[in-house]
This record gives structure tokens, sequence and C-alpha cells, in this order.
């Protein structure tokens, strides 16, 4: 998980739904079928937090929300996996657009 | 009533199929997103996305659970708030799981290290109870022992003009004490019994530092000529005979049947320095009461021993020493030929001195198969580091430092080393009780041996130092894997090229660390037996010895003493199982003999020297009991009475010496001075080795016992019975005990023994140092083969795909083991090249050490590197077999 290691789509939207801020798991859930349109469970949501957590990608933070839920936030090595995902979804879309497979671009 | 009750009822019990510390940890959260997905999306769709989550999630979840020692294991350093102990404790739990879960490893390497580190044990507990235990004396390296040495011994004792002109001369010596032993019969108050005992100068005790537990020691006054007839005893002897009595202090006791008074009682370790390796040691202490006005530089009998006087070091002492004997041969007191010089020892160099060389050669061998094992070891945990490159990958992706690996991989080489201590330990306890079973008898304190406070601290320094050895460098290596190779393919890494080359380094080193010990094992198997091949001059198979000594104060007159022997040979002749039977006054190989000047009618002897010869008194009988060579003439025979004609034989090495051209035979001489008798030569012996199996052999008469007190004066009391049986020499000791009864019921008997025993005693050490040596080296080659095997059979799995193309590709049978072999072969000779050059190094380490051999002895290096080659190439021959047998089609769809 370093480096130029491909994220799983599971692992890379809740990282990139935590990149604004900490959100408890229902938000994050929401967040990641915004982004992506993936109907994510809590059960897939909590375990992969708690992997991540492992991975020292994530943190628990103290909640601030009234019901007590609990609350995750990036870390620096999770935001710096997120960035090398990002850099090489770039560069993958930069290849596809290179390859004017989208219609409509120019 | 809360909404989708029933719902949330099925849906908590759904959470029960998540791990526990997950569900504890996000049950609240998970129920309440139920609640909120139920509200916003309807509670089908809801369901419908809770069990397909769940598909997928409680699988994974539970996987990580399991996984989760492991995770923890991937932690940094320190977790914040984890106290080092925390850590440490965390690290070591975890090592003995992975230990036990990779059984194989630690079946082979466990044991190894154990056969390792117990060895070292062992020796070390030989080599504790040896030389670095104290000694029973005060500041043993602060007092010296005195020999005398001059062209006919090495060592041997000093005269009582010698010891008065020590005692007056030196500039050196606080104190110098000389003594003598012997063995003398106690009786009174319980069973005759017969007690080595010791004739000493009041300040022995002085010198050696030690003072008597109860009483006191001989006085001053008391070591005078004519002085009263005192006593101090062993502790031993207090214990045994008056029960540890403390009122014993004034009474009396008889020896040899004279009253002596009891004046003290020391302490439960007082031995002579003499007694040191002696099962039985003396036991009384009488005062040798010596003529300080006495200018006998004639008769060397006494021990000497001295203390350094404050400032003095051991080699201004042996200088100032050195000057006095020279002194005596400028006053011509000594003959110029003689070369009389003197041999100064530490107390510690005089006990542990002989047997330090073999000890430490010994501790040495046993120092280098703990390397080998721990290469062996090494090399197995690399390929285990290798084979767990994924996790230790992993751990590291996860965040785990490279110190946190390190320390992990050698928490796992420190609980192997550890567990391989307590079986070491076992095999340590085990082996020190053959040694002490087999108590080679020249070696002192074996009796002593114990796995003290001093073994364990040792066995903890090697399991600690072995664990660093064996597990640094491994766990620095599998460090260095390429962390991207593993996690981008997940497959295995295709390096190893270094790892390879650590390996064949550790092969390599084996090889030559078993090639030494091979060589040496030779070296000193040679040498023990060319010491066997010695001929002793007799025949020691079948013979049994024992000594008696008739008391003074009942055998008073020489008739007595003489007629005692003659009966008692004639009765133990007559037992049934007895061949033959004769007397001795020293016994070969058992107890050392002396000179004795000589007038030989017709030898001129060159100026300011004089003839001598060992003086041996026999029996009639004795030659054919012991299986001494006559070369020429006859032995004693029965006829030889105090009244005939007076006769001696004489050995090889007096008949050449003093008859060079000249029949020996009807020759005759006079011992002593010129107003004895003439004594007539009536035969010739073949030499025999007397005071060791090695050394010169010295001229050498014999006289019979019954006409001793004739040619020279008084009655030899004290001779060894010599019996020739028929069958087990041993089965005899009760009859002819009981023919002894017969005659004086109450005379003891001691030292018991038969030939064969004593001279194997002599060969105890080297027959000792081989054996362990042996074994060391075959322990050492199996491992050195294990170890080539181990990097063979990896090296054809690492390179199954070359050799499956190169099959694939037309190459036949020879060449694939072309490549396997050759490879083996450059470890094996590497190893070879390496081992025997340090060998033949190490081998002048050991020269003093080796009899009739030379340390670069062909025959034991050829034999050694021969052996090695040959095991070695067989335990290279499974894998070249393996790597034979590929299946080219298989091993290019293995990758």
């Amino acid at each position: 998980m370093r480096g130029s290691e491909p994220l799983t789509p599971a692992v890379f939207h809740i990282l990139l739904a935590l990149a604004d801020g900490p959100l408890h798991g229902y938000a994050i859930m929401q967040a990641v079928e915004l982004s992506s349109g993936l109907a994510m469970g809590p059960g897939t949501v909590y375990g992969t937090l708690e992997r991540l957590e492992s991975a020292g990608f994530v943190g628990e933070v103290t909640s601030r929300e009234p019901d007590r839920r609990r609350v995750f936030a990036l870390r620096p090595p999770g935001r710096r996996a997120l960035q090398a995902e990002a850099r090489r979804l770039a560069a993958l879309a930069a290849l596809v657009r290179a390859k004017r497979l989208i219609p409509g671009e120019t | 009533v809360a909404p989708h009750r029933f719902s949330r009822i099925v849906y908590r019990w759904l959470l029960r199929g998540y791990p526990r510390r997950f569900r504890q940890r996000f049950q609240r959260d998970m129920e309440a997103d139920f609640v909120v997905m139920a509200e916003r999306m309807g509670l089908l769709r809801a369901w419908r996305r809770i069990l397909a989550d769940a598909m997928r999630a409680v699988p994974l979840a539970t996987i990580h659970a399991h996984e989760h020692t492991m995770r923890t294991a991937m932690r940094p350093v320190l977790l914040p708030g984890e106290s080092t102990m925390q850590a440490v404790l965390f690290d070591l739990r975890y090592a003995v799981r992975a230990l036990v879960k990779s059984s194989l490893f630690t079946l082979v390497s466990l044991p190894t290290l154990a056969l390792g580190i117990g060895a070292a044990s062992a020796i070390f507990t030989v080599v504790n109870a040896v030389l670095l235990r104290p000694l029973p004396w005060r500041e043993p390296d602060r007092a010296v022992m005195i020999w005398s040495t001059w062209t006919a011994f090495d060592k041997t004792w000093i005269s009582e003009g010698e010891l008065n002109a020590y005692r007056s001369r030196n500039r050196t010596l606080a104190h110098v004490a000389a003594w003598n032993d012997g063995q003398i019969n106690v009786t009174g108050g319980g069973e005759p019994e017969r007690v080595a005992y010791a004739q000493v100068t009041a300040n022995l005790f002085t010198t050696l530092g030690v003072q008597p537990m109860l009483g006191r020691g001989i006085a001053r006054a008391e070591d005078v000529p004519n002085g009263p007839d005192v006593v101090v005893i062993g502790h031993g002897l207090w214990v045994r005979r008056y029960a540890a009595d403390p009122s014993v202090l004034g009474r009396t006791i008889r020896l040899n049947g004279r009253p002596f008074q009891i004046v003290g009682v020391m302490p439960h370790d007082f031995v002579l320095p003499t007694d040191f390796a002696n099962p039985e040691p003396t036991q009384l202490w009488t005062p040798l009461q010596v003529d300080p006005a006495s200018t006998d530089y004639g008769s060397h009998g006494w021990y000497a021993a001295a203390r350094l006087r404050p400032g003095v070091s051991v080699e201004g002492a042996a200088a100032d020493v050195h000057r006095m004997a020279a002194a005596l041969t400028r006053e011509g007191i000594h003959p110029v030929q003689m070369r009389f010089d003197t041999v100064v020892l530490t107390l510690r160099d005089e006990v542990v001195g002989p047997v330090r060389g073999s000890l430490l050669l010994l501790f040495g061998a046993v120092g280098f198969l703990l390397l080998i094992a721990c290469a062996n070891v090494a090399n197995l945990m690399l390929v285990r580091a290798e084979s767990r490159q994924r996790e230790t990958a992993v751990r590291a992706a996860l965040g785990a430092g490279a110190g946190r690996i390190v320390r992990q991989m050698l928490a796992e080489s420190l609980v192997l080393s550890a567990a391989a201590s307590a079986f070491g330990l076992v095999f340590a306890w085990t082996a020190v009780r053959v040694v002490a079973w087999w108590n080679p008898a020249s070696i002192p304190r074996l009796a002593e041996m114990s796995l003290d406070w001093r073994v364990l601290c040792f066995t903890a320094g090697v399991a600690v130092l072995t664990s660093a050895l064996f597990g640094l460098a491994p766990a620095l290596r599998a460090f260095r894997v390429d962390l991207t190779d593993w996690l981008r393919d997940g497959q295995r890494s295709s390096g190893g090229v270094g790892s390879q080359r650590f390996r064949s380094v550790m092969v390599v080193a084996e090889m030559a660390l078993a090639v030494v010990l091979l060589a040496g094992a030779g070296l000193m198997l040679r040498s023990l037996w060319s010491l066997q091949k010695i001929h002793p001059g007799f025949n020691p198979s079948q013979v049994l010895t024992l000594r008696l000594s008739l008391p003074e104060a009942s055998y008073q007159r020489s008739e007595q003493v003489v007629l005692f022997y003659q009966q008692l040979l004639e009765r133990v002749r007559a037992v049934s199982g007895v061949k033959q039977a004769g007397a001795v006054r020293s016994l070969p190989l058992a107890s050392p003999i002396g000179d004795w000047g000589l007038q030989v009618d017709g030898y001129v002897p060159p100026p300011g020297t004089g003839a001598k010869g060992d003086w041996e008194i026999a029996t009639d009988g004795y030659f054919e009991a012991m299986g001494e060579h006559l070369v020429r003439g006859r032995t004693i025979t029965a006829a030889d009475r105090s009244d005939t004609q007076l006769v001696a034989l004489i050995n090889e090495t007096m008949a050449k010496q003093y008859w060079s051209g000249r029949d020996p035979v009807g020759g005759r001489f006079k011992i002593g001075s010129a107003e004895r008798p003439w004594v007539t030569v009536v035969g010739i012996v073949g030499d025999v080795r007397h005071n060791g199996l090695t050394g010169v052999t010295k001229e050498k008469f014999y006289v019979p016992h019954t006409q001793w007190h004739v040619s020279v004066g008084s009655p030899i009391r004290g001779m060894t019975l010599v019996v020739k049986a028929s069958g087990d020499p041993l089965s005899l000791v009760g009859s002819v005990r009981r023919e002894i009864r017969r005659l004086d019921a109450a005379l003891p008997i001691a030292d018991v023994r038969t030939m064969d025993d004593i001279v194997a005693a002599n060969l105890s050490t080297p027959a000792f140092t081989g054996a362990l040596l042996a074994s060391f080296a075959a322990i050492a080659v199996v491992l050195s083969a294990i170890g080539i095997y181990g990097v063979l059979s990896f090296l054809v799995s690492r390179r199954t795909r070359e050799i499956g193309i190169r099959i694939a590709m037309g190459a036949g049978r020879t060449q694939v083991v072309r490549l396997v072999l050759g490879r083996a072969l450059t470890l094996i000779l590497s190893g070879l090249a390496i081992g025997v050059t340090g060998a033949l190094l190490g081998a002048r380490v050991i020269r003093h050490l080796l009899h009739d051999v030379t340390p670069a002895d062909p025959a034991s290096f050829l034999t050694a590197a021969a052996l090695l080659v040959a095991v070695a190439v067989v335990a290279s021959l499974v894998p070249t077999l393996r790597a034979t047998r590929v299946d080219p089609q298989a091993a290019l769809r293995v990758e």
C-alpha cells in the first residue's frame, strides 16, 4: 500500500470521502455513494475503516457528534496513498484522453 | 414504540455473525445506520443492501480479526504509552508462536543448537571444576613448588641438604616447607586400616596458608630430630574414625604400631599440592624432623613448597632458586655433568598445569562446534526468513520500521537459543555424569563438577551470543528484500543472489571448522594410538596388584619381613586360578622410582659423574607374574636367599651403559658406598617403562627381596603383590585377601588394582581428550553435511526453472549433475582449503599434547579431508539427483 500500488475501489473512495475532513460511518457511506455510485453497506465501511486504521491510514478521532457516533479522520500515510492513487488515476485519465476515448472531448 | 422493532432484533442477531471485537466496537453505529437507512430508503431496500454487504464484510472482518495478532506485530517499535517491557514481552510471545508454527525449522535447528550449547556447557563445567574453582590454599599464585632436575630426571624431589640451602640462602622466600608421603598402618580404636600419610615440616601449613580447624599445627619445637611423636589428622579421617569428635585432641593414635598424639584436625578441603589429583589423599601429617645441620645432598626424596615474600614476583623467586641451585654446582656439591637445576611452578601451575592444555584444547574445539551449529542455524533462519519475505514486506509496508522487524527476528533467535540452552543444560548434565563416571584418573577435581552458577551464567551468555550470531545476519538480510516487488505481484522475489552467497559463506566456514576439528581429533587419536602401541616392557593382562606394608612394631627383624613375604607368596601361588605370584617394591607406572649411586666393577665413570641405577626390589616369581622379558641369564629364584651369593638383575639400558662391549652376566657392582658388598649380575631383563609410558628409560637393577637387607641394609616392609591370574584377576581378590588375613589379621590392604587399569590410567588424559575431540568432530561433520545439503537443496529449488530449461534444450543428466555437484565441490573444496590451512597453523598449538606424531601429520590430515569430502559429497547427492529428475514441462509451468 505504498507508492504506486493501486488501491481497491472501496479503500480509494473511503479515503476520498475523508479527504475533506473527519466523518462518521454513515456520512462516509453517503459520500461514497455520491462520489462513485457505489452502494456500500455498514459492514464494508466499518470493516475497511478498521483495516485502514491498522495500516495507519485513518484514525478514530474524539467524537463531537451529539449521538456519540465514531468519527474517523485521514492520517498522513492515508493522504499520501490517496495522492499516489489520484496521480495514477490522473495519468490514466490523461492516457484515456490522449486516445480520445471519451466522446465529446476534443 | 421504536420503528422497525422486529427488523432491529433480526439485524442485531445478524450482527452476531461479525467477530466479537468488531461488534463491540461498531454495533451502536451500525444499528444507528440501519435505522437511518430504513428511514431514508425503505425497509426492503435497506435489508437488501445490508444482506449483500454482510456477505462480503463478515468474512473479511473475520479474517482481519484472525490476523489480529499479526497485525499488532506490525506496530511501530513502540505504541504510544507502551512500555519497552510490554513491547519486548510481546515480541517474545510472538516469537514463541512463530517457532511453534514452523515446526520443521524448529525440529532441525533446536537439536543442532542444543547440541552445540550443551557440549559447550559440559566442557565449561569441566573447565570450571578443574581450572576456575578456587584452590584450597591461600593465594596459590603466590606460593611455588620447588623441584629438582638433572640429566636423569625432568622433575624430581629435593634433598635435605638442598632444603637447608634454600632455607638459609634465599632472598625471596618467606617460608620453605618440605614433606614426603607414603602409607601407614593405623591401628587401635577401630579397624586396622592403611592410610596415606605425610611427614611435613612445621611451616608447611603456614606456607600453604591453611590453618587447622581444630587444635594446632605442628610446632617448630616438634620438627627437630628425635622430636615428639605428634600428628595432625585430616577431616575425612576425623569424621570416619572419630565420628567428628572434638575431644579427639590429645588422644593417641597408633601409626605402624607407634603411639602418636593428635594435636590438630585440618579443614575438610585441605589437601597437599601433591595430593591434588589423588583419590586417596594423605590424612595424617607427622613432623618431618629435618636436621638443619644436614648436608645430605644425595638422597632426593622430599617435596618442597615455598611462599613468596611480599612484593616478590614468581619470576623473581624462580631466578633466586635457580641461582641457589647453580651455587650448589659451583661449590662442587653437585657435579657439573649432572647439570643440576630446579623447576619452580606456582601451586596453580603445579596442580592444573598438566591438564590445562588438554582442557583448553577441548574448550576451543567445543567453541568451533558451537560456531558450526550457529552457522547451520543461521542458514536455516535465512531460508525461513526468505520464505517469510511476504510477511516481512507486508509488515514493513504497514509501517513496521527496520528496527522493529530486526528486533522481532532477534526475539525469535533469542527464544530459540533459550529453548536450546534449556535442552543443552539437560545434555550437559548428562554429559557431566558420563565424564564423572568415566573419571579420567589424571584430571584432578572432576568429582567436584557441578552445574553451578558459573556454568548457568556461561550458558546464558552463550545463548545470547549465539542468538546474536545466527540471528543478526539473517535478520539484516531479510530486511533488504525489495518491498515493492513483493507488493506488486505478490510473488517470490527473483533476487536472493546475496543471500545465496551468505549461505555459501556459512557452508564454507562450517566445512573449514569441521576440517580443523577432524584434523585435531585425528592427531589426538593418532597420538593416543602410538601411546597405546608403546610396549611397557611387561604384560599387563590378567594381573592383579595390591599393596601391603608390614608395621615395624610387629616385624622388627629383617628375617621376619622376608619370611612373611615368602610364606604369603607360597600361599597365594596355591590359590586356584593363580598362575604365578611375586612382589615388588615399586610398581611400574604406578609409583615413581628413583636412583641409587653405584660402583660398577670395571666401569670408570667420566670425571664428575658416577654410575647410578633405579633400585627395584623383587621376589622370585615377580618377573614371571609381571611378564617382564628376560633377555639373558636367569631371573630371581627361591634359591636366592640371604645366605647365598648376592645377586642382581639389570635392565638392557644399564647393561649397555656400564658393560658396553663386555658381558654383564657375571659382572659385579656395589650399591652405594664402597664398603658395601659386591652384587653379582645373573641376568638381563628388557627395559620397562616405569615412571611413565613416555620419556627416557634409565638404568635399573633388581635385587632379590631376600637379600636387600644384606646388600644394603634395612629390610623392605612395603611391597606390592603382583598376581598373574588364569582368568579374571579381580575374582582372586577375595582369596588373596583371605591368605593375607591368615598370616596377619591386622594387616591392611591397599591399592587393589589390575595392571590393565594402571596402564589405562596412564593414558586417561589423552584418551579423554581424544574421545571428546573425536565426538565433537563427528558432530561437526554431521552438521556441516546438513549445512551443505540445505544449501544445495535450496539451490536446486531456486534453479528448478533454469535446470528445466537446460533439460528442455537437450542437456543430459551429466550436465545437470555437473551443474549442481560442481557447485557443491566448489563449496567443499574452498572449506577444505581454508580448514586445512587453519588446522596446520592450529596444530602447532597442540604440539606438546602429541606423542610421536608431527603436528602436520599427513595421515591425519588426509583422513580428515577424505572423510569430510566423502560425507559432504554424499550429502550433496540427494539434491543433485533431485535436479536430474526435474521435469522440464513442470518446471516451466511453475512460475
